[in-house]
């Protein structure tokens, strides 16, 4: 069974967790793509 | 990546022709409906944004662990000794000749979904194209939009498919048919080439959907309530009470082993087309990443907002409860009715599902093609055409009984998941041994894999699993047992469709011991 929840925008809680999530996981994916074509760059051709 | 290794058999292995190909492959494996169907309504759900806690502990704990594992079998099976199917791959870590059998479930998991997934992709081929040319456009209602699809599907009557069940039947054909070329066509001139044109168009328009939504507003000014920005907080906005509640981290790892597309066979069967030294910590962490991206971030924004904004909090509640079909083919076809160029965006919306499934779909055909190929010597045609066979025949029952569906997605498409994520937790970090195992997680590695994650794969990934089977035991396997709540006329269809599984998985043990008494005839390798 689901809670009613109040029908309001994004509370300070919400944006906060937000931006933790979407910030985090942006962060990580672009550190990610980063470090890869980095380590591409340093690799000598196969 | 690009040279062919050979096989115990003396065949030539196929191999990625680039690493970037591997990573859009690994993320479209992984990237499928649920990201952005199943993920919006588990935590609509499961208490919002506090769903997040339990969902990133569970991807610490659970979903990267067992991706680094699935990825370190794969190779270690692939590259040393030519198994791209977690059959050969569990014999070579444990060396005992019975495990092997054990490794059936990385074909059974794979090639039980891939029949009703391959249905359920074919949906959404449709309805992009029924977005296209406006047939569903004036139906206005979540009831009549369900009787649309019930009637689409053959289940119902009704003038929008004067033929019952012909147009779906030939988008199932279609789909089919477009899944077992790619497979034809192999590793990097099929599922390679597939991701590197279906990804960046997933994202793009994964993207524009997101821009339109986000740019919404409050369509309806007499209902400031129902808004984008409403959906937002209905989304995300914390309830801290549901921490307490088991059912919520449950429903967490349950989507983080989902969404990853753990226990299917599919990474290690992707992975075993790599090198000895090829770097799988920071190309599988990558694409674990891609994944999370399209799920939190994109998944996130398009499907529950939108239905606040044009449905209002309390239908959406409802829809959420419904679940994904509600949410994806009853509720959003009504949305784009509503909205300017509705046509495009709904085209969208199907095509980005389309590919969202496609890319997984094939993933879930390749562990069964290399088990055909490499166990049995045949060629990619001759494999392709059997799986053809094999999935043109069992989706049958899944097209024309409406229980077939639901008993498959459970038990092979959700419990034999978890048991086999059990099943080889224990043989890579017990069997084979955590030294090792650790060995092979960190060789090539181009980052540096925390040593935590050591005692993670070791002691609490296994603990965390042994959980979730308990759980999903008690509280869903035990009552599906018994058919509680089902009806006496749909028992006998949930009894067949039971059948039909053991009838696979008996199949697939024969297949196996077949393949190994060939094998170990004189002259060919173990």
């Amino acid at each position: 069974m689901i809670a009613p929840v109040a029908a309001s925008g994004l509370t300070a809680g919400g944006v906060a967790f937000v931006l933790l999530a979407w910030g985090g996981i942006a962060g990580l994916t672009a550190f990610c793509f980063h470090r890869l074509f980095k380590t591409q760059e340093r690799r000598p051709p196969r | 990546m690009s040279k062919a290794q050979s096989d115990p058999l003396g065949l030539p292995r196929e191999a990625w022709a680039s690493r970037l190909g591997l990573i859009l492959a690994m993320a479209g494996n992984a990237i499928g409906l649920g990201n952005f169907l199943r993920f919006p309504t588990q935590a609509a759900r499961n208490g919002g944004g506090a769903f997040m806690i339990p969902y990133f502990v569970a991807l610490l704990l659970l979903g990267i662990p067992l991706m680094w594992m699935e990825w370190a079998i794969g190779r270690y099976g692939g590259s040393h000794h030519g198994h791209g199917s977690t059959p050969g791959m569990f014999q070579v870590l444990a060396r005992k000749r019975w495990v092997k059998y054990l490794g059936v479930l990385g074909l059974f998991n794979p090639m039980v979904v891939l029949i009703y997934y391959t249905y359920v992709e074919s949906w959404t081929m449709a309805y992009s194209f029924f977005s296209a040319t406006g047939k569903y456009f004036g139906i206005t209602t979540r009831q009549d939009m369900g009787n649309f699809l019930s009637s689409f599907q053959g289940f119902a009557r009704s003038p929008h498919f004067p033929g019952g069940i012909e147009t779906a039947y030939v988008f199932m054909l279609l789909t089919l048919a477009i899944n077992v070329w790619i497979l034809y066509r192999g590793i990097s001139g099929g599922i390679e080439r597939l991701a590197k044109i279906a990804m960046p168009l997933l994202f793009l328009f994964a993207i524009a959907l997101a821009v339109r939504v986000l740019t919404l507003g409050t369509p309806d000014p007499a209902r400031p309530d129902w808004s984008v920005a409403s959906g937002l907080g209905y989304l995300w906005n914390p309830d801290p009470s549901r921490l307490s509640d088991s059912g919520v981290w449950l429903a967490a790892a349950g989507q983080i082993f989902f969404t990853l597309s753990l226990g299917m066979g599919s990474i290690h069967c992707y992975a075993s087309y790599l090198k000895r030294n090829d770097d799988l910590a920071l190309t599988g962490l990558t694409t674990a990443a891609t994944n999370e991206f399209a799920e939190v971030i994109l998944g996130g924004i398009i499907a529950i907002p939108v239905a606040v904004a044009f449905f209002g909090i309390v239908e959406t509640q409802s829809i959420a409860t419904a679940g994904s079909f509600d949410l994806g083919f009853m509720s959003m076809p009504i949305i784009f009715q509503k909205i300017p160029l509705g046509h495009f965006f709904g085209t969208l919306w199907f095509a980005l599902l389309f590919f969202a499934g496609i890319t997984s779909s094939v993933a879930m055909g390749q562990p069964v093609m290399a088990f055909l190929q490499e166990e049995f010597g045949l060629t990619r045609r001759k494999a392709a055409m059997i799986l053809a066979v094999a999935v043109f025949l069992l989706i049958q029952p899944v097209v024309l009984y409406q229980q077939f569906l639901g008993e498959m997605d459970f038990w092979g498409g959700t419990f034999a998941l978890a048991v086999f994520a059990l099943v080889e937790v224990i043989l890579f970090a017990w069997v084979f041994g955590m030294d090792r195992a650790w060995e092979e997680i960190t060789r090539g590695a181009d980052i540096r894999v925390p040593r935590a994650f050591y005692y993670i794969i070791r002691y609490v990934t296994p603990l965390y699993l042994i959980l979730i089977l308990g759980f999903w035991t008690v509280q869903q396997a035990i009552p599906k047992l018994r058919m509680d709540g089902v009806s006496a006329d749909a028992r006998l269809q949930v009894i067949a469709a039971r059948l039909m599984l053991v009838v696979i998985m008996a199949g697939l043990l024969l297949l196996i011991g077949l393949a190994w008494r060939r094998r170990e005839r004189p002259g060919r390798a173990p």
